[in-house]
């Protein structure tokens, strides 16, 4: 069976959160979500090479919570622990799609991520996907730089 | 290796590194670092038995500090281990020219340090002998 790249990056993605959170992580059947929700924690980083684009991860605060403790190991977390492991798990993503794409033998470059609350409105070429994690949904953009996301 | 070094701009990956060391038991005195020039500072004022660094972060990166680190005669012999996500096979290659001596990718865990841990101490042995 020939893997796509959505497979890859559903592997990526799996991966990485079940390493870092013990979570497991699946494509959504319910791809509805609001992006535009104002209490939403976002974390984002830029891909620089190979091409460029943006890697976003929009999810509610509950399940950034429940994403913290796991991380961390600790039942308390405040918002910028929890802004920070979502930081980290889309470094930690976003990289390994990077080193998945290229394969030309060049390096791969990587930004510095950076986190908020509220709303993003996925730019019209983004790709943007739903997965169903233990805690609860977590939204997922791919988006080239010019085009916003 | 009682003291180490752990270097990464994410306090939440540095904290899951912490937690890593502790759960095998490795560090008596473990230090943290948030970019490459904060762990040069540290690392002049006292060396450790091990450096845990990331890659990407502000201010001095890993790639630079390792440089660094390396290039002087005083600390070459420190072993690092680079922990990251963006390990590609150009990057994986630089890194060990560089002399880093274990590269693991993120996210990192209790098992997959324990692995990068015991293999240094078995090359230092062998090199003791």
């Amino acid at each position: 069976m020939k893997l796509t790249l959505d497979d890859v990056f559903d592997g990526i993605l799996g991966d990485s959160l079940e390493g870092m959170a013990f979570t497991i992580c699946d494509r959504s059947e319910d791809q509805d979500f609001d992006w535009e929700d104002e209490s939403r924690l976002w974390s984002s980083i830029d891909l620089l090479s190979p091409g460029s684009g943006r890697l976003v991860l929009v999810t509610d605060p509950e399940t950034a919570k429940s994403l913290a403790r796991s991380v961390t190991g600790e039942q308390t977390t405040d918002e910028a622990t929890e802004l920070a492991v979502l930081e980290e798990l889309t470094n930690a993503i976003g990289g390994r799609w990077l080193a998945a794409l290229e394969t030309t033998g060049a390096e791969t470059q990587l930004g510095l991520p950076k986190s908020g609350r509220g709303s993003l409105r996925p730019g019209e070429d983004a790709m943007a996907c739903v997965y169903e994690v233990d805690a609860g949904r977590l939204g997922v953009l791919l988006a080239s730089l010019q085009g916003g996301g | 290796m009682k003291s180490i070094l752990v270097v990464d701009d994410s306090a939440v990956a540095r904290r899951i590194a912490v937690k890593c060391l502790s759960s095998i038991g490795v560090g008596e005195k473990i230090r943290e670092a948030r970019n490459g020039q904060e762990a040069l500072d540290m690392i002049r004022e006292e060396a450790p038995d091990l450096i845990l660094a990331d890659l990407n972060m502000p201010v001095l990166d890993g790639v630079s500090m390792v440089r660094k680190i390396k290039a002087n005669p005083r600390l070459v012999g420190i072993p690092v281990i680079v922990i990251s996500s963006i390990l590609d096979d150009a990057r994986r290659r630089e890194l060990r020219e560089r002399g880093v001596d274990h590269l693991v990718e993120k996210p990192v865990s209790p098992p997959l340090l324990a692995a990068a841990v015991e293999e240094i101490r078995e090359r230092q042995e062998a090199e003791e002998r």
